[in-house]
């Protein structure tokens, strides 16, 4: 029985739905736990004069206060992925540089008396000017936020591939828009969690916490806490309440929990409280851009010129930059176009630092890039559709070179397009609108948008935010690795360890699928481990849940586990048997050969080698017990010329939406929605659908709802669920069609890529497309709130 | 009349899931951490504690209730279910099997409120056949799913049931 | 986070009630909570000590007499949506308590906890100004009665006095050929309104001869006029007596500019929600839309 690829449910929903997961909340991994409340500064940018925490001690039931001074007898500074590097700890020394930065901590007998500890704690500060505007920030800041980076620029590069210049000096048409992609943030249901434990006669800190990777932060974890890396050991609880890429930033708040643990002598756990992580967790980086693009006059995409600028917070936090770069390979989307010119600035402001979010550095291209298509089509008198559909990169173009260095290594665009047109009804709606008088405030309208989707994170492509030269001074970083490990037991039980540390995404389910499947046993007789030990799993920098890289990478080191396990199987059948071990297969967990059935079973050839090691043929180990490190193809460095196949595997998607939109009262209606991808094969199609859906949740919430808005002192205003408005289910609509195409990816072994950030970073871009097809009023910001909508309708002019 | 210092330790007694507990509290414990910390029943979970997100629903005297808003020492001598309650009963079976088979979850953290709510539903469902059922999954917020298996798990349940509410 | 700490007192009657405001400082009355504990919890409220409701006697009764309906200031709004859902003349109560937050926060949340709190953009305070409803309030000088007109005053600030207690609302049936309707535009179910509307007419042989029409979310407190007199015995079929109606409704507004609206849009959604209201509550009441 094949189980890969079939609508498998998930094995992990038996105890989430009986109440039994056990998440970071739930573990008391060691005795005499204590609890940490940590005060935050009010300020969004102020020098600390004084801090007087001396009544701390008079209420009952406190162990301790640090604060950042006392940081600086065990940390060093993160270290920091950019060639002009800022000083930054998990908690203020001297100067906050945000609403909620932590200035103290306190440790106290339950959480309800540290909260009341904080209370006492008087801090006295010097309130600074504060950073907001991104663009001006870079031309003449009001403020520098670092000593050592005066104009607040953490990052800036610029790259031309082919020759922009001329070719856009050549167009027949220019589109030139600014856009802004707004601050937005995941939102996990759980918050961060940590427990910290500090030995102190050895020297080692061991650290549980929703923590998913990527593990290449254990070394900067490492490094801050001046330790070598053995010595300090990771683990994940068996579950994690969500992440969508925010928990990667939980990092500093583990190494502030180590060292809090080792500063007062107890193990800390701190369970973060919603407030404090919609104003000081991570978000998504909001993003100005300037496009420029070039078009022939019969709508050929002849060159393509952006000016980029991210608002990345008050420090750059590794893996910052990197949302300016995850894209990098596939900056020009899913179109031919060979002249690019591409200046980006990571701009440091007084809000909080920003990190991964669902769908990383692709909502903040695909937002101006798809709309921009769409402003082009109208002043090529163009239908968006053929305007896209004529500078797709064609079926027999790939693998295609991009003229930033990504290689996509495989799709049908057009295909897919046509699919999703064709589902969509799109020819018979547009028919539709263009046939309406408008009467009465409703107005219809359709839009569309086409995205590449990287998958499986190539981790060289961090260091393109250094110069060629810069990076020749260093040692050359590249790869997309995932570990895994298959084990049998003396009596034919079979362990699986994956370096994944899934949250819901059902990892469990689909190696169980893949072991089956390469040793044809049952399903039941499997059980995987799923959570992170750093100092057990086997594991690499690379390791973790981030860049939609399961699909694509863990799972093939899983399939090459397992096939390792086969061959040394095998290989002692085929000794036992006295056969050719070519000739050998197995067959619903027995060894089959030319003659049929043997007596040989996966339970007794596993068996051997735990019982009657001695009679081992030579070549055979004894145990079973096989680690593959499996490594994507095609990840190099970046070259000296800035080329860098920054993901793997590319998939596609095509979305359309239907809307209608209120005129007066701003309101928009999703009618309907249509998403086409192609993932490749699909391990379990039930579970990429979930993936997809919950992403397009996703891309609907920032489309219209979400956004961390701040005032101009930098206090955020949208800080509780109340006001930062995630989707309920009503908010969802009911018309909803996700379909597939399967090309797959040609240099995997198991052919599935990446998918579940796409309609991320195309739904923004559809629905805009679609409500400014609506309005007739080119939509160059997001969300779109009744209020976004009604003051676009009235820049037009009384229309409606 | 009585009163309670704020450092007095009060007594109070619940039914919970149908067994009786009597514990000594400070007056200002949440009943979701009464649940979870006093109880050790951790399958109600702590998402926002300001009544928005749904994750700690329980029920209190057979009706849904975010645990997050409610002071254990202000529901003495109620009766409270917990997702660890339903799990016993018979007929939670086609309720687990539907949210499985319809992938209605994903990372589970927001899961044992959503199903406290669904199935408090479902036993109004029949006395009354019409619920309404976007009024009662907006009252939890899922991240991972965007709530289409959770609706497709209801659709099946309600198939089973023969109901004719508006899923 | 987790609230501050506080005394908590049980009273056994309204009389300890009254005893307890009048003689502690910085006390707050506990009904369902779904407010005061979410905004303790934030410690944005720290009340010293914390009075439950719960359980005193005489405030969870619904009780119907002479024409109108009292409801205790503990009866939870999901019970009292429950009662009036079967009742045609209550209808734009039904929606609107159907509006309130969700059904667990409605299972649990009381009719007088919401009147007393006074949220300016929340439905029931608004719903008592178009029932011309009215409140019973209790002091150490006795009870009174108190329209809901009076009773509100700014935003979260009612007529109460700091002894005093709101023990029950009262609800007027509206008579048998009368409809009323309810809207209100906000950016998720559930959430409080950015502008909610309400409008209930009586009406005799296609006739107007009786309305109120209301709103929240647009100035301090929930607004609300009567059904202009020029207006009286006409047939409201037409879109300029709507529009007028709604003309004299206008000025009351001091809209908020926020996020999520201006004060414009705000002003273009009483007008729009209440032309919606204003013809529903008429065919609801049994006029003819010709």
């Amino acid at each position: 029985m094949a189980w890969i690829g079939q609508s498998i449910p998930r094995f992990e929903d038996g105890r989430l739905i009986n109440g039994h997961g056990q998440y970071i909340a739930d573990l008391t991994p060691v005795p005499g736990i204590q609890h940490v409340a940590i005060l935050r500064s009010p300020h969004a940018h102020a020098r600390i004069r004084r801090i007087d925490t001396s009544r701390v001690g008079t209420v009952a039931g406190v162990t301790g206060v640090i604060t950042g001074r006392d940081l600086l007898a065990v940390l060093a500074p993160f270290p920091v992925g950019v060639p002009r590097p800022v000083t930054y700890y998990p908690m203020a020394i001297d100067r906050v540089r945000y609403v909620g930065e932590p200035v103290a901590v306190v440790v106290a007998n339950s959480r309800y008396v540290a909260e009341d500890a904080l209370d006492v704690i008087e801090v006295d500060y010097e309130a600074l000017p504060v950073v907001s505007d991104i663009e001006a920030a870079c031309q003449r800041p009001p403020v520098a936020l670092h000593e050592n980076v005066p104009d607040n620029v953490a990052n800036h590069r610029e790259f031309t591939y082919g020759d922009p210049k001329s070719a856009l000096h050549h167009a027949d048409v220019l589109i030139r828009e600014r856009f802004v992609y707004p601050r937005n943030t995941a939102v996990p249901i759980e918050t961060y969690g940590v427990i910290a434990h500090y030995e102190q006669s050895t020297d080692d800190y061991t650290v549980w916490a929703n923590f998913h990777g990527p593990f290449t932060l254990h070394s900067v974890m490492a490094h801050a806490l001046k330790v070598s890396t053995q010595k300090l050991r990771i683990k994940t609880p068996q579950d994690i309440g969500g992440s969508y890429g925010v928990k990667s930033a939980v990092y500093p708040y583990m190494v502030l929990l180590a060292a809090t643990s080792r500063l007062l002598g107890c193990s800390v756990k701190w369970i973060e409280d919603r407030l404090e992580h919609m104003k000081a967790s991570s978000s998504a980086s909001a993003r100005i851009s300037y496009v420029t693009a070039g078009f022939s006059r019969d709508g050929r995409f002849q060159a393509l010129d952006i000016k980029q600028y991210d608002d990345v917070g008050a420090y750059i936090r590794a893996p910052e930059p990197a949302t300016l770069y995850r894209v990098h390979g596939n900056l020009t989307g899913a179109y031919d176009v060979r002249h690019v010119h591409l200046e980006n600035y990571a701009v440091m402001t007084n809000r909080v630092p920003t990190g991964l979010v669902r769908g990383y550095g692709g909502p903040q291209l695909y937002f101006p890039l798809e709309r921009m298509m769409d402003i082009a089509a109208r002043q090529l008198n163009m239908d968006p559709a053929e305007l896209r559909r004529a500078n797709f990169i064609k079926r027999d173009q790939f693998p295609y070179r991009t003229a930033s260095g990504g290689i996509y290594d495989s799709g049908d665009y057009t295909a897919v397009l046509d699919t999703a047109l064709q589902a969509s009804g799109y020819e018979a709606f547009r028919e539709t609108t263009r046939n309406l008088q408008d009467s009465g405030p409703m107005r219809l309208g359709i839009g569309l948008a086409a995205v590449v989707e990287p998958s499986g994170s190539n981790m060289g492509y961090v260091t393109i935010a250094y110069t060629p030269e810069e990076r020749a001074r260093q040692l050359p970083k590249s790869g997309a690795v995932s570990a895994a490990t298959v084990a049998i037991d003396a009596l034919g039980g079979i362990t699986v360890q994956i370096d994944s540390a899934p949250e819901g995404q059902g990892h469990v389910t689909v190696v169980r699928q893949i072991v089956a499947d390469v040793l044809t046993v049952p399903m039941e007789s499997i059980r995987v481990i799923a959570e992170m030990d750093t100092a057990i799993t086997p594991w690499t920098i690379s390791s973790g849940s981030y860049s939609s890289r399961f699909a694509a990478a863990g799972a093939n080191a899983v399939f090459s586990a397992a096939q390792k396990v086969k061959t040394k199987l095998l290989a002692l059948a085929a000794q036992q048997l006295g056969l050719d071990n070519k000739t050998l297969r197995f067959e619903e967990g027995r060894v089959w050969g030319v003659q049929g059935a043997t007596d040989l079973t996966v339970k007794r050839l596993a068996g051997l080698t735990h019982w009657n090691p001695a009679g081992l043929p030579a070549g055979i180990s004894p145990g079973v017990y096989e680690t593959s490190y499996f490594s994507l193809p095609n990840v190099d460095p970046p070259t000296a010329e800035d080329l860098i196949n920054s993901s793997a595997t590319y998939g596609f998607l095509v979305d359309v939406a239907k809307v209608a939109v209120n005129t007066e009262t701003g309101k928009i209606t999703v009618l309907d929605y249509v998403t086409v991808h192609d993932a490749g094969r699909l391990l379990n199609p039930l579970l990429a659908d979930g993936q997809i859906y919950g992403g397009l949740a996703f891309g609907l919430g920032s489309a219209l709802y979400e956004e961390l808005r701040y005032d101009e002192e930098g206090q955020l205003l949208t800080g509780s669920l109340m006001d930062y408005l995630v989707p309920t289910a009503s908010e969802i609509p009911e018309s909803l069609t996700v379909l597939h195409h399967h090309t797959r990816a040609p240099g995997i072994p198991l052919g599935a890529k990446g998918l579940g950030e796409g309609n991320v970073m195309s739904a923004g871009a559809a629905i805009a497309n679609a409500v400014s097809d609506a309005l007739g009023v080119e939509i160059c910001s997001l969300p779109l709130s009744p209020r976004a909508v009604t003051e676009s309708v009235m820049k037009k002019g009384g229309r409606g | 009349m009585t009163r309670y210092d704020k450092d007095q330790r009060v007594p109070v007694t619940l039914t919970v899931n149908g067994r009786e507990y009597r514990r000594w509290i400070e007056p200002r414990l949440l009943l979701s951490d009464f649940i979870r910390d006093e109880l050790g029943l951790t399958g109600t979970h702590v998402g926002c504690e300001h009544g928005v997100c749904g994750a700690c629903t329980i029920l209190l005297n057979g009706t849904p209730v975010r645990s997050c808003l409610k002071l254990a020492i202000d529901v003495g001598n109620g009766h409270i279910t917990t997702i660890e309650g339903l799990v016993k009963d018979d007929e939670f079976d086609a309720l687990r099997q539907a949210f499985s088979e319809n992938h209605a979850l994903q990372c589970g953290f927001c899961t044992p409120g959503i199903v406290v709510s669904v199935w408090d539903a479902l036993k109004h469902a029949s006395d009354s056949d019409l619920v309404d059922w976007e009024d009662v999954l907006s009252g939890h917020l899922c991240r991972c799913t965007g709530y289409v298996g959770i609706r497709q798990a209801i659709k099946a349940l309600q198939a089973k049931e023969g109901g004719e509410a508006k899923a | 986070m987790k609230p501050a700490p506080f005394d908590f007192i049980r009273p056994e009657s309204v009389a300890d009630v009254i005893s307890i405001l009048s003689h502690t400082e910085d006390v707050k009355l506990l009904a369902g909570g779904q407010s005061l504990i979410a905004m303790m919890n934030m410690r944005l409220a720290r009340p010293s000590a914390l009075v439950t409701l719960r359980g005193v006697p005489g405030l969870d009764a619904i009780e119907e007499k002479d024409g109108v309906v009292t409801v205790g200031a503990m009866v939870v709004q999901e019970r009292m949506r429950f009662m009036v859902s079967h009742r045609p003349e209550f209808g734009a109560l039904a929606e609107g308590i159907g509006s309130i937050g969700h059904p667990q926060t409605r299972s649990t949340g009381t009719v007088g906890g919401s009147i007393a709190h006074a949220d300016p953009s929340a439905e029931l305070p608004l719903l008592l100004q178009v029932y011309r409803g009215s409140v019973t309030v209790v002091g150490p000088s006795g009870s009174h009665h108190m329209a809901a007109e009076d009773f509100f005053q700014f935003p979260f600030t009612t007529a109460l006095e700091p002894e005093e207690i709101l023990v029950a609302t009262h609800w007027p049936v509206p008579t048998v050929s009368s409809g009323g309707s309810f809207r209100e535009f906000a950016r998720r179910r559930g959430d409080f309104a950015i502008v909610a509307v309400a409008c209930q007419v009586s009406i005799e042989g296609q006739r107007l001869m009786d309305g109120r029409l209301g709103a929240a979310g647009v100035a301090g407190t929930a607004v609300a006029v009567d059904l202009p007199l020029d207006l009286r015995g006409q047939s409201l079929i037409a879109d300029e007596a709507a529009n007028h109606w709604l003309e004299t409704l206008m000025p009351l507004l001091d809209p908020p500019d926020d996020l999520e609206a201006s004060s414009d849009l705000r002003r273009t959604l009483v007008r729009t929600l209440g032309r919606e209201v204003i013809a529903e509550a008429w065919v609801r009441a049994g006029g003819g839309t010709t």
